[in-house]
């Protein structure tokens, strides 16, 4: 008898347990995702016991586990991402390039395989739902962030170009200069720097790190730097028998000039160490700095500990085809992808929806009202000590904000830095709307065919970089070298070596759709 | 009767020798100790007078390097016994001339040395064997280095066949004569492969990179590295330790290195001692 | 039958650290060695490498067909060559020479400092170096001036990468070279140098006629492993020395493939090269143990 009641009693147990179990599992169960980012894995245990992250989590009824992977070189993430595809894991939520060949093949391999939510598709009807989204994969200038089969499977992540030369502007003031506004005077600029060593440190006039940056001095000879139309295809700038060799001849003979006359860094060409850069500024050895403007809170306050006086601002000046500035091309090229297959879809896409609305933005760029900042009678007052606030003291914002597209939004929180009335104007004058785009070509190597990349190699920017520094440092491997129409042929032959005219085509048949 | 001049030659020589070798490392630890703006202006006094530790303030403390401090030293002692264990054993399996099937053994080993599948499959195997986010995948997957038993086993043949004769005829089991002729014999190499082991293991990098995503299951190395080398392309300063880029840097390679440096001096008599006395060698 | 039960009974304990051994080698060696396979596929990680399309040796072919490996090829055979002539006698040479030292103080400190270079990355090596080199501040360019010269721009030309290379290589690694060899020459009987002194040998004549050859086997070992891995340059080293200037020098068989399996994300192309490379190696080793063999030495195999 009491064998049988024991056996009721089990069953009927067991029965509610399931059906309450089955009910949890709709209304009470925290669901799991996976979120593949780069960055330090610090960040990720951060992260982890961040309030916004806290407050979002808690508000959809989730837990973010992120994962982390540094990323030196932008590869190392997509190789793990990689093992773990092969492994047959797929995160929930992973940022990816169109820009570079692995992350790209990444998402080509995942898309083929259906994991990839098309965006364009999931917001389709539900425009109501997805306010944000939709407008978002709408525009037309999302051009590079398409799969090769015309459809948009991530959602770009605007991040604006803010590169500025950035001046010593107590020097300037000392020596009765006004910021120079085209190349002449930013000569003279740099010249009375060297010559009268404000500060006695010894100066070098302009400070700036190697490689790609020389684009932005000779953007104002030679405009959109690197490719241009002629005749229905498209040119490298270096090509001497192109449209613009001489303007390219002018802009390499100015940083040339700058070089030798002893106003450019001197050790430009043969530093390893990235920061040099701004150590000089720090330690007020260069007067001017060409730089992201975003590391300023990082420099700013050792600049000031060695010089209370110091003040900077911002500036770019313009040469003969304009703006001695390049502008890269929307976000960098990284967006976010969701995974499809994975049955937390909808969830994912309503929070993303959400941290690109209004409140979710206010939440990225401020925080939580009574946690990171309060409002008395009006007044926006930040609370420094609280948990995770330096992600707010940053222009770059709150880690999240990688996730999501929206460009960065200045606020309360910079105006506790000195720098940040300037650094606002110089944002909207020229970041925001500048038109003098990179390259029309940036973003698409990736999607050359496979043979065309393998002949150029993955990088054709270096032999590019190696002529830049023969000329400009006047010593071809040895040998001392002065720019001319003969050299620059010369240069040009070994870049045709080097295939970079059948790169120039393949482009064109790419961006000008032959 | 050894040679004066060649004497003073040979002790002058290894001076200089020596000042050469340590300038990168002393420099290391100056660029670590000395204040920021004097390591920007790249002015390093010989001597450094004024002394700024917060490099190692920052590593040490919001860097959350104890754990991974922790873990090393776990996977190095537990690593060096385990790999000597299993190399020792492998070497004196590859030293038997007359084993029946040591051919075979030997070429499937040497094999191995230049035929690799590759990390794809080998994050899948570890993966199905649990070893992924595990502590163990820092000893498991690299208990031989195949090099470092060949050396051992080399070691061990030169070790004349007479001994092992003589302790056959009086009875000796290969387990005895494995630890009380060859083993004991050539404790100078084995010691210097467990050196070797121990600053494999110490230095340990990549298998944290690749198969870890614990933080707190991080080597030393990968945690520095993971310091050093953030990349900020999500958007995020991070913490006050960017602005001392370049003292961590320095401040890294000196944490990493001082523990060696401490105990390999006390190693040093093991392998200066030389064969023990009482046998032969000819 | 017998025979067979003798030898078990001799040899059990053998085959049992055999066993143990062996698994390690087949579990974590044997078993992932499919992944070669990628070589001849189109490899797409979700479909794994069973899943992913046969495409026999088109991606040989395309490799083979790529002057860019031509040129690493030749500049790894360079380096490697140029460090087993300069680099590779060095530690064995030191080892002998700190021998000479009375054993005390001196010569453990000595025995200290010279291996800590080997501690340090070569990235921060690397560091050092270019500021060693620097046209304007370096000490190099620095003494230059002083004897009236005119300042170099090393890093920027491709004919000091190869003695950059070999320099560093000794300063780094030498010193820690010394280890393996000054165990193997403690491993010398000290009668052996007793007897020949009697016979009248002065020490020089002791070094060659007994040390040497008592840690023969130990230099053969080494040599036979230095032959058979001709085909990696170095990668750590030489990736952090390359540059845009000396690509054409600096440019080794590793990095090539560093090139296109990761940045290019051509996975089988980078496994076609090291299935390659591997072979070579393999044939490499069996040639040079036959020579060593020849020479009197055991050998490896």
């Amino acid at each position: 008898m009491k064998k049988i009641l024991a056996l009721i009693i089990s069953v009927i147990t067991a029965l509610t347990v399931s059906v309450g179990c089955a009910n949890g599992e709709k209304k009470d169960s925290v669901m799991t995702i996976t979120c593949l980012l780069n960055g330090d894995r610090l960040e990720g245990e951060n992260l982890e016991t961040d309030p916004t992250v806290e407050y979002i989590e808690k508000k959809f009824n989730v837990e973010f586990d992120f994962i982390f992977e540094p990323s030196p070189t932008i590869n190392e993430v997509y190789i793990k991402l990689n093992m773990m595809m092969a492994n047959g894991d797929v995160p929930d939520l992973m940022v990816l390039r169109a820009d570079q060949t692995l992350p790209y093949t990444c998402m080509e391999d995942l898309v083929e395989a259906g994991y990839l939510v098309n965006m364009k598709e999931y917001v389709k009807g539900k425009e109501s739902e997805f306010p944000e989204i939709s407008e978002l994969v709408n525009r037309n200038d999302l051009k590079t962030y398409y799969a090769s089969d015309d459809n948009l499977y991530m959602l770009p992540r605007e991040y604006v170009y803010d590169h500025a030369f950035i001046y010593r502007q107590d020097w300037l003031d000392e020596l009765g200069l006004s910021m120079p506004t085209n190349e002449t005077e930013f000569k003279n600029v740099l010249k009375a720097f060297v010559d009268n060593d404000p500060d006695g440190k010894g100066t070098t006039g302009l400070a700036m790190i190697y490689g790609f940056w020389f684009e932005h001095i000779l953007a104002g000879f030679v405009g959109a730097h690197r490719f241009y139309e002629q005749d229905g295809e498209l040119r490298s700038v270096w090509d001497a028998d192109g449209e613009r060799a001489d303007q390219m001849m002018q802009g390499l003979q100015y940083c040339i000039d700058l070089y030798q006359e002893g106003l450019l860094y001197s050790d430009v060409f043969t530093a390893m160490q990235y920061r040099d850069e701004l150590a000089m500024f720090e330690t007020g050895r260069a007067g001017v700095v060409l730089t992201n403007m975003n590391v300023t809170d990082k420099f700013y306050n050792n600049l000031k500990k060695n010089f209370p006086d110091a003040e900077i601002s911002y500036g770019v000046w313009s040469g003969p085809a304009g703006l001695a500035r390049v502008q890269g091309g929307v976000g960098y090229y990284q967006g976010t992808a969701v995974n499809a297959k994975s049955g937390k879809t909808d969830r994912i896409m309503k929070i993303l929806e959400y941290l690109m609305s209004e409140e979710g933005e206010e939440l990225l760029t401020k925080g939580i009202e009574g946690v990171h900042y309060n409002i008395t009678d009006g007044k926006f007052t930040p609370n420094l000590d609280a948990k995770g606030i330096e992600y707010y003291l940053t222009p770059t914002k709150h880690l999240l904000r990688g996730i999501v597209g929206g460009s960065d939004v200045f606020d309360e929180y910079l105006y506790v830095n000195e720098w940040a009335e300037k650094y606002e104007k110089f944002y909207n004058d020229y970041c925001l709307n500048s038109t003098a785009v990179y390259d029309m070509t940036d973003g698409y190597f990736s999607r050359l065919p496979k043979r065309i990349q393998a002949q150029v190699g993955n990088d054709p920017e270096i032999n590019i970089q190696k002529w830049e520094g023969y000329f400009i440092s006047g010593k071809a491997d040895g040998r001392p070298i002065t720019l001319n129409k003969d050299t620059f042929r010369e240069a040009w032959n070994d870049l045709k070596t080097h295939k970079t005219d059948v790169l120039a085509r393949e482009y064109g048949k790419l961006v000008l759709g032959k | 009767m050894k040679n004066r001049g060649f004497t003073i030659f040979n002790y002058i020589f290894f001076g200089v020798l020596a000042f050469v070798m340590v300038y990168p490392f002393w420099y290391a630890f100056l660029s670590s100790v000395v204040p920021y703006s004097d390591l920007m202006q790249r002015t390093l006094p010989i001597i450094p007078t004024k002394f700024d530790f917060s490099a190692y303030k920052e590593i040490l403390v919001n860097g959350l390097l104890g754990d991974a401090y922790l873990t090393t030293i776990k996977s190095t002692f537990i690593g060096l016994a385990l790999s000597l264990a299993f190399t020792v054993s492998g070497a004196y399996v590859l030293s038997i001339e007359k084993l029946p099937g040591a051919k075979i053994i030997s070429s499937i080993i040497i094999l191995t040395m230049f035929f690799s599948g590759g990390l794809i499959p080998m994050y899948i195997l570890l993966s199905d064997l649990k070893l992924i986010n595990n502590f163990w995948v820092y000893v498991i997957p690299s208990l031989i280095n195949t090099v470092y038993m060949f050396i051992i086993r080399t070691s061990f043949t030169d070790i004349p066949l007479s001994l092992r004769e003589a302790a056959e005829i009086d009875g000796a089991s290969e387990c005895r004569i494995m630890l009380t002729i060859y083993v004991r014999l050539s404790l100078p190499t084995i010691m210097v492969i467990g050196l070797f082991y121990a600053v494999d293991k110490w230095n340990e990098l990549y298998t944290a990179l690749y198969f870890i995503i614990d933080y707190k299951l991080y080597t030393l190395q990968a945690a520095l590295y993971n310091l050093l080398n953030a990349n900020s392309g999500t958007g995020v300063g991070g913490g006050a330790i960017k602005t001392v880029d370049e003292q961590v840097k320095y401040s890294a390679v000196i944490l990493t290195i001082l523990p060696i440096i401490l105990v390999y001096p006390f190693l040093q008599k093991y392998f200066t001692k030389g064969v023990l006395l009482g046998s032969v060698k000819e | 039958m017998n025979k067979i039960i003798r030898v078990l009974k001799k040899y059990w304990f053998v085959y049992v650290l055999a066993a143990f051994v062996l698994g390690f080698y087949i579990l974590f060696c044997y078993v992932p060695m499919y992944g070669i396979l990628i070589a001849f596929k189109d490899y797409k990680p979700l479909l794994g490498v069973f899943g992913s399309k046969w495409v026999g040796f088109k991606h040989f072919y395309e490799i083979f067909t790529n002057r860019n490996l031509w040129i690493a090829l030749r500049n790894t055979l360079i380096i490697s060559f140029s460090r087993l002539v300069f680099c590779f006698c060095v530690p064995m040479v030191l080892a002998i020479m700190l021998n000479e030292m009375v054993n005390g103080p001196v010569r453990k400190i000595y025995q200290t400092l010279i291996y800590l270079p080997h501690f340090i990355s070569w990235v921060i090596m690397g560091g050092i170096v270019t500021m060693f080199l620097s046209p304007s501040t370096g000490l190099i360019n620095k003494l230059i001036e002083f004897f009236g010269g005119e300042p170099q721009y090393f890093v920027m030309k491709s004919s000091t990468f190869l003695p950059v290379i070999l320099i560093t290589d000794t300063w780094k690694n030498a010193g820690w070279g010394t280890i393996i060899y000054i165990a193997a020459i403690n491993g010398v009987n000290p009668e052996l140098y007793e007897a020949a002194e009697l016979d009248g040998a002065s020490r020089i004549r002791q070094i060659i006629h007994i040390m040497i050859p008592s840690i023969m086997s130990m230099i053969s070992l080494m040599l036979i492993l230095a032959v058979a891995s001709i085909l990696s340059a170095g990668f750590d080293q030489v990736i952090v020395f390359q540059n845009n200037y000396n690509r054409n020098v600096s440019a080794i068989i590793d990095t090539f493939v560093y090139d296109l399996g990761i940045k290019g994300a051509y996975k089988s192309e980078a496994t076609v090269v090291g299935l390659c490379k591997s072979i070579i190696s393999t044939i490499l080793l069996v040639i040079a143990d036959r020579v060593s063999k020849k020479m009197g030495q055991r050998g490896i195999i």
